[in-house]
């Protein structure tokens, strides 16, 4: 999406209920919203996608804000429709679901695959989305896909995760410490 | 695990423990300002791996654009403005009327339950001498009133005297009260049917069947309220009638201006349709809140611009 002018135009459009508008903003957005997904819980990645969009839409004609408040907005419905996912699977199977304590990879995908082979890879984005979730514990991970895919900046982070700023800087500074030492492991062993 | 795998791991791992991220370091790599190919040693396979993940949209990431697009228009129509300004006020002044209401019946029920619970005792002598008297009494000028229908808390205060009086009274405006809550439980329009079923107070299940049914109990009770109304509000006979002074057992004879008891009927099933519509809206309520949420966010945003 072209910053500035062209997103608020776009924006107030859809606003207006343009359909066309509001397609713009799908196809802007959600790449990155369904990356953030398929990190996370990546057997309901599409139906969250979808149905955040659907939460969107339902609170789009009060929205206000710029471009990267709309983008943080619209994660902090991400997130809560992955934390009612969570819950949901948490209740009705009785134990935490593997969606939330990282990522076991789907059938024929190699999450152990360094970095450049990523992304030289097919669905190389959804792949180094999953491979960051599968190094991290689940909050290092919301951090770093929040900052990485949704484009989010700390205090944004901070908001979406109901988490003070500082709290957050620690666990992004644990979470790179970790991602680099693994990385650099495969590095040398790989 | 071994001394040696131990010590394989610790070797190469030792030289990235110390890597240092500071905050400017941090928010370059992760905002993307760090490319890869630039980036020193250190941070170049993180800096590649976030690229990666930030990369440009695939054609599968998009799929079912044309299914969510046409589900969020609809969503979009649903939540406009004329849908939210005609039903989410309407509804939330329903929700805050039905709490209040159903506290009036339950009051009202209270009352009257006191009150037969009290006759009760009284008809089997559990009742010290005089008050049992008195409280017979009571019961008897409750069921003089059922009869005819004509009578009323002042003819009661007429014929009666000290604690006889005033069980009457009490007595009265606990059948008004028992009434009332009986006839917003089971609105005329409703039918017996499916009123019956859910009727699990044993008062009102006492009520019905010393009234022969529902529809008998339902012809005495109204009764019962028009005839109360009638003489309780005769200070205010201006704003007065039959159907406003319904929602009103503990404030008989005076200014009527509480909404009609009409509307209390959805007492129970009110609360329980504001309770599923807030719970079926989950998304959406979701929505709204992160909407407010964010659009203060935002409005915070545009200030600043």
């Amino acid at each position: 999406m072209a910053s500035g002018e062209a997103f608020e135009s776009v924006l107030a459009a859809a606003q207006a209920g343009a359909e066309w508008a509001f397609a713009a903003l799908y196809d802007d957005f959600n790449p990155r919203l369904l990356r953030y997904f398929v990190a996370r819980a990546p057997r309901a990645a599409d139906d969250l996608a979808a149905e955040t969009w659907l939460g969107a839409a339902g609170g789009l004609r009060t929205f206000v804000g710029d471009e990267q408040s709309f983008r943080s907005w619209l994660f902090t419905i991400a997130h809560r429709r992955l934390v009612d996912y969570w819950r949901d699977q948490t209740t009705s199977a009785g134990d935490i679901p593997s969606d939330m304590t990282g990522l076991a990879p789907a059938p024929g995908e190699d999450l152990t695959q360094g970095p450049e082979e990523i992304i030289v890879g097919a669905e190389s984005a959804q792949a180094a989305a999953r491979k960051i979730a599968s190094l991290l514990s689940p909050d290092q991970a919301e951090v770093i896909l929040l900052r990485v895919i949704g484009g989010l900046d700390l205090d944004q982070v901070a908001d979406v995760l109901g988490k003070r700023p500082g709290t957050i800087r620690v666990l992004q500074h644990r979470a790179l410490k970790k991602l680099a030492k693994e990385i650099s492991l495969e590095d040398v062993t790989g | 695990m071994t001394m040696d795998s131990d010590s394989y791991g610790e070797m190469h791992r030792r030289p990235f423990r110390d890597t240092p991220f500071s905050d400017e370091t941090a928010d370059r790599l992760l905002s993307g300002r760090l490319p890869a190919l630039d980036a020193p040693e250190p941070y170049r396979g993180l800096a590649s791996l976030f690229e990666a993940a930030s990369g440009a949209p695939t054609h599968g990431e998009t799929a079912q654009k044309a299914t969510v697009v046409a589900a969020a228009m609809a969503a979009m129509e649903a939540a406009s403005p004329v849908h939210s300004a005609a039903t989410a006020p309407l509804s939330r002044r329903r929700s805050m009327l039905s709490k209040l209401l159903t506290a009036k019946a339950a009051a009202a029920a209270t009352v009257a339950v006191l009150g037969l619970g009290t006759a009760a005792a009284a008809a089997t002598g559990a009742l010290p001498i005089g008050t049992a008297n008195s409280h017979a009494d009571a019961g008897l000028a409750i069921a003089t009133s059922n009869s005819s229908g004509t009578n009323n808390g002042s003819n009661g205060h007429s014929k009666n005297s000290g604690a006889n009086s005033t069980g009457a009274a009490s007595n009265q405006h606990a059948q008004f009260g028992l009434c009332t809550a009986f006839l917003a439980h089971h609105p005329a329009s409703v039918s017996p049917a499916t009123s019956v079923p859910s009727d699990k107070s044993k008062t009102f299940s006492a009520l019905i069947s010393s009234h022969g049914g529902l529809a008998g109990t339902s012809t005495y009770c109204q009764t019962v309220v028009s005839t109360t109304t009638t003489t309780a509000g005769s200070g205010d006979s201006a704003d007065t009638n039959g159907t406003e002074n319904q929602g009103k057992p503990a404030d008989a004879g005076k200014p009527s201006s509480t909404p009609p008891v009409s509307t209390p009927n959805s007492g129970g099933t009110g609360t329980a349709d504001t309770a599923s519509g807030g719970s079926s809206s989950t998304g959406t309520g979701t929505a709204g809140s992160s909407s407010s949420g964010a659009s203060s966010s935002g409005s915070g945003n545009s200030a600043g611009h």
